[in-house]
């Protein structure tokens, strides 16, 4: 690859990034003028700045890499991806919570729930929660964005978890988020454009999508034999009912990624940030778009691809990806696409990174420093100094991004779309449920909303432990307490969300039937915030 | 046929919640675009504190 090449193009995404950035930063200097900016942004750049901060490497490369060895059964998660994330999150939960938010004047996704139903330790949990476990989601965008670089320049991989973490270091602490719409916006816009040429790059390999199909339908033979044994006999059909890969497709990579999206806290402080209903329902026009044309192109490539890659050299992708399903995407790249291409893709895949991983890491960074720290420990009293809320935020971010890069060289191959599960996952059992009775149900009592997260965290935790196989093995603790991997073979692919979440749920409701709402007057504040437009 | 049923009814619900998108969205594009009188207020409050920070710091600078 010519590396000349790669400079300039470099030298010119910098450059642009650079005056994008400025401008939306001269934009928004001043309040005044932010709200107008806002009234007047055009629908394209908040599509694409929207996109580019939902979209990852996590999604892109490991989940495209698993649908190459799952084949087309994947596409149920961008179903759930539009559906749920999109339509369901912004309709249903989106604006809801963005009229109570204000009313409650909560700066984040823990001092949310924990004002909405007047507990100041739900706010430390979750902050404490978020702050220990987001670093194996923000390990699953860094290892996307490692195996590009690995895949496509030749990086080591160990260099390349070093140099994506450093660069994502440098424009998280200098202030990334400034401009941060119009930036995202030239990011998002690569990503889209990026997914839909490598669609039709695949498309036109494989002589079209219906005989690409047709293709992919006759090569049951090259399925791996593991995949067989776990349920998969066609890349265009389902596992088999029941079989460990429907039980894994399903609950872990549908159920807890699709559903999980609801109370991701990066995710739920959006609909915090935003002026008007209005943006809420533009941005399900353009988030709907943008996850068909991003997600759906990617799931939809992927298994294609094999078909390619056995065309052309006799293997299917994960076998000419070295076994790794999170080098598919880089490894069919490097291999047929240009050099031109490949480095844009590689642009549109690190920005994508970059964009998540920033609020990822602010996240966290506020998740301790303001929700554990400030609102829970110091009870609000605010210090200066070495002892503020920003201090520690600051430090907060140094540790996520150093656990972070811990993570990514130590976590093995094939992990993104697990980790994203894992996180996602969890969420949604510790939060969910509060969640979404905070913003239909008056009953809902601070004592049932920390009921039902200790239950869904404790669950969780116990299923990761005890049920699980593949946390339960890394563990390791069922082994050493009864001498087996996990209690109950069965279940050992059941995702823990088909447990927690129900059992969350029953017991919010249980506990806030039998004890007495803390803040009545703030809550008939909230639902009376849902009566104006 | 080369896709099963489960395959082919998950391409047309992906379809079908594309449309609800482009349709909900195209709906409701100009609906609920006031801002919320506590939100305006608060920004209309920092405007001014920061004009007036301004000021002061303009009427230092002369000095």
């Amino acid at each position: 690859m010519s590396h000349f090449l790669l400079v300039v193009i470099i030298l010119i995404y910098l450059a642009v990034l650079a005056w994008l950035g400025y401008r939306g930063y001269r934009n928004t200097s001043d309040n005044a003028d932010y709200l107008l900016a806002g009234r007047n942004t055009h629908p394209f750049i908040m599509a694409m700045s929207y996109g580019a901060t939902f979209i990852s490497t996590s999604a892109l490369v490991g989940f495209s890499g698993v649908a190459s060895l799952y084949g087309f059964s994947l596409m149920w998660l961008v179903f759930m991806n539009i559906f749920v994330g999109i339509f369901i999150a912004f309709t249903v939960f989106g604006k809801r919570t963005r009229k109570m938010g204000l009313v409650l004047d909560a700066h984040t996704f823990p001092e949310f729930l924990a004002r909405r139903v007047g507990s100041p330790f739900l706010q430390g949990f979750a902050g404490l929660v978020i702050f220990l476990f987001m670093p194996i989601y923000t390990a699953a965008v860094l290892i996307g964005g490692a195996r590009i670089l690995e895949g496509l320049m030749g990086v080591d991989y160990s260099l390349s978890v070093i140099i994506f973490t450093v660069i994502v270091g440098a424009y998280v602490i200098m202030g990334g988020l400034k401009g941060v719409m119009y930036t995202d916006a030239l990011q998002g816009t690569l990503i889209f454009l990026g997914m839909i040429l490598l669609l039709g790059f695949v498309l036109s390999r494989v002589g079209g999508f219906l005989p690409g199909v047709k293709a992919l339908a006759g090569m049951g033979h090259a399925i791996p034999e593991s995949m067989v044994k776990g349920g998969v006999s066609s890349w265009t059909g389902a596992p088999a009912a029941g079989s460990p890969i429907w039980w894994t497709l399903y609950s872990s990579l549908v159920l807890s990624v699709g559903v999980g999206t609801l109370a991701q806290p990066q995710l739920v402080v959006r609909f915090m940030t935003v002026k008007s209903g209005r943006e809420m329902n533009r941005a399900v026009l353009i988030g709907g778009i943008f996850i068909f044309f991003t997600v759906g192109a990617g799931y939809l490539a992927a298994p294609l691809m094999n078909v390619h890659f056995f065309q052309e050299q006799g293997v299917i992708a994960v076998a000419a990806a070295g076994g790794n399903v999170d080098s598919v995407l880089p490894t069919y790249i490097g291999t047929f696409l240009p050099d031109w291409f490949g480095y844009l893709f590689m642009l549109a895949i690190l920005s994508a990174g970059m964009s998540t991983l920033s609020s990822q890491f602010h996240t966290i960074g506020t998740a301790v420093g303001r929700d554990f720290f400030e609102q829970y420990l110091m009870k609000g009293r605010v210090r200066t100094g070495a002892q503020s809320g920003v201090a520690v935020t600051r430090i907060g971010i140094l540790i996520a991004l150093v656990a972070s890069a811990w993570f990514a060289f130590n976590m093995g191959a094939g992990v993104i779309a697990r980790a994203t599960a894992i996180f996602f996952g969890l969420m949604a059992s510790c939060f969910l449920a509060p969640y979404a009775l905070s913003l239909y149900w008056k009953g809902l009592t601070g004592k049932g909303a920390v009921a039902g997260s200790l239950t869904g965290f404790g669950v969780a935790l116990f299923c990761y432990l005890f049920l699980h196989g593949k946390e339960a093995a890394v563990f390791g603790v069922c082994q050493a307490l009864f001498g087996r991997p996990v209690l109950f073979s069965a279940l050992t692919h059941v995702d823990q969300l088909v447990f927690s979440g129900p059992l969350a749920l029953i017991v919010t409701i249980l506990v806030s039937r039998l004890t007495k709402v803390e803040n009545p007057e703030q809550v008939e504040r909230c639902f009376a915030s849902l009566e104006r437009s | 046929m080369a896709v099963d049923m489960n395959i082919l009814m998950v391409f047309l619900l992906t379809l079908f919640s594309l449309v609800l998108c482009l349709g909900y969205g195209l709906y409701n594009w100009n609906r609920d675009g006031a801002i919320d009188p506590e939100r305006a207020e608060e920004e209309a409050a920092w405007s001014r504190e920061e004009k007036k920070i301004e000021g002061e710091l303009s009427g230092e600078g002369d000095l």
